[in-house]
């Protein structure tokens, strides 16, 4: 007796055209969402780097006008500029045998308007401290003998 | 620019103060300001001539030729030694004993007027070094804090101990985005935002503004004979920057000098021998900028590099 190697296949019937559409059917979903992957990933792809983009040219614009940050204030005013007083301000920087240097500018003008002055040096017996004092610049101090 | 904080509060017989805008090495502006007062505060107490107390004190009447001190009192030591050596003897801070003969024997006071004292002064002439240079024999060990001088020789705080306290703190405020630091006039400017800072100098005849610069980073420094004058047992007006070469008060005609310069110590230095120097001689003291006001009341203004 020998036997058959190749497989029997079921005889034809109604149930194998069912079979096979809905095989079709499945392969076809599957590839409709195989497509739509691709797609959703191309958009998120798209929108990431265009969003990265974006973000990037901001910063380098407000950076590039001279709006720095790290810098405290306008990067554009790197020198001082002169304000309220009569005659021009110079500035100038010197260098010491130390190798350091100062930065000043001299604004001359005589004021006798003492107020400020003399509440900095008055001599109390308590302390004076302020915080929370927002300024576009530094406070003013003063020098004078002691 | 960030939200600045400051602080003032008396200390070394005037006011001192801090300013700080962002965090440094002392961690926040608020935690800085602690710092600057605590350490001020401190050396005062260490550093002051009329507590027989004090740290000073203690190095000046100990009758060994070598003395072990804190670092800090050695580096001030170092710093006078620099001064005497710099000015070439004419900001010398060896003068104790002078000072008290002239009656500055206690925390400052002024019971004369400037104008009064220039008044009665002697004829104006520059002051000299003295040739005795005691500086000059002071030994300073940095690395075993020891200081070594002849007996007798003792040393005077002052403003060169104000400025260095200026300047150990700037440098540990240096981080901030913008500091200043203020010992009694002697004033550390900085940070790292490079943000300048106005600073006014007064008039030493009635406390009005005399000038304004605009400092980003250094020292500024006034002396002058304003502030703290008297008469004397003779009758005669004194204050406390004396002429080496006599053990006088000095009168050379001018009386009051800010200085700027890289640190509140060199500024120190030189505002005291711009007003020792006199009026001819002074203003090569202020290379770096800065004012001086004459016993007349006028004042030149010097800018930096001139």
């Amino acid at each position: 007796m020998s036997t058959d190697p190749t497989p029997r296949r079921p005889p034809p019937s109604a149930d194998s055209d069912e079979l096979t559409s809905a095989r079709a059917l499945g392969s076809a979903r599957v590839r409709a969402q195989r497509a739509m992957t691709r797609r959703i990933r191309r958009t998120i792809a798209a929108g990431t780097v265009c969003t990265f983009l974006a973000v990037w040219l901001l910063i380098f614009g407000v950076l590039v006008s001279g709006h720095d940050p790290a810098l405290g204030r306008d990067a554009r005013h790197t020198a001082v500029s002169s304000t309220g007083t009569s005659s021009s301000p110079t500035t100038s920087g010197s260098s010491t045998d130390s190798g350091s240097s100062i930065e000043s500018t001299t604004e001359s003008g005589t004021s006798t308007d003492s107020d400020e002055s003399a509440s900095e040096t008055s001599t109390s017996d308590s302390s004076e401290s302020a915080s929370g004092v927002s300024a576009s610049e530094p406070a003013t101090v003063s020098t004078r003998q002691s | 620019m960030t939200t600045e904080a400051s602080e003032r509060f008396p200390c070394f017989g005037t006011l001192c103060g801090a300013w700080v805008s962002g965090d440094s090495d002392a961690g926040d502006a608020e935690r800085a300001l602690a710092t600057v007062k605590r350490c001020l505060l401190r050396w005062h107490q260490a550093f002051t001539r009329f507590d027989p107390n004090s740290a000073l004190s203690h190095l000046n009447d100990d009758s060994a030729s070598t003395v072990v001190v804190s670092r800090m009192m050695a580096r001030f030591a170092s710093e006078v030694v620099r001064a005497g050596t710099v000015s070439d003897g004419l900001v010398d801070g060896t003068m104790v004993s002078q000072l008290e003969q002239a009656g500055y024997r206690e925390s400052p006071h002024s019971s004369l007027s400037l104008t009064e004292a220039l008044s009665h002064a002697p004829p104006r002439k520059p002051a000299r070094a003295s040739p005795e240079r005691r500086w000059e024999t002071l030994v300073v060990d940095l690395a075993k804090a020891q200081i070594t001088r002849p007996p007798g020789v003792k040393l005077d705080s002052g403003g060169i101990a104000k400025g260095m306290f200026a300047d150990i703190l700037g440098d540990v405020l240096a981080s901030a985005e913008s500091y200043a630091v203020d010992c009694g006039g002697d004033l550390r400017i900085g940070g790292a935002g490079g943000t300048p800072r106005t600073v006014e100098v007064q008039s030493p005849f009635d406390d009005g503004v005399l000038h304004r610069f605009k400092v980003g980073r250094g020292g500024v420094a006034t002396s002058g004979i304003g502030k703290r004058s008297w008469m004397d047992a003779a009758g005669r007006p004194a204050h406390h920057l004396l002429d080496p070469s006599s053990g006088r008060p000095a009168f050379t005609g001018v009386v009051q000098a800010t200085a700027l310069a890289a640190t509140a110590t060199d500024a120190e230095i030189c505002a005291k021998a711009a007003i020792l120097s006199g009026p001819h001689e002074g203003r090569g003291w202020l290379r770096d900028g800065g004012v001086m006001v004459f016993d007349d009341g006028g004042f030149e203004v010097i800018d930096p590099g001139s």
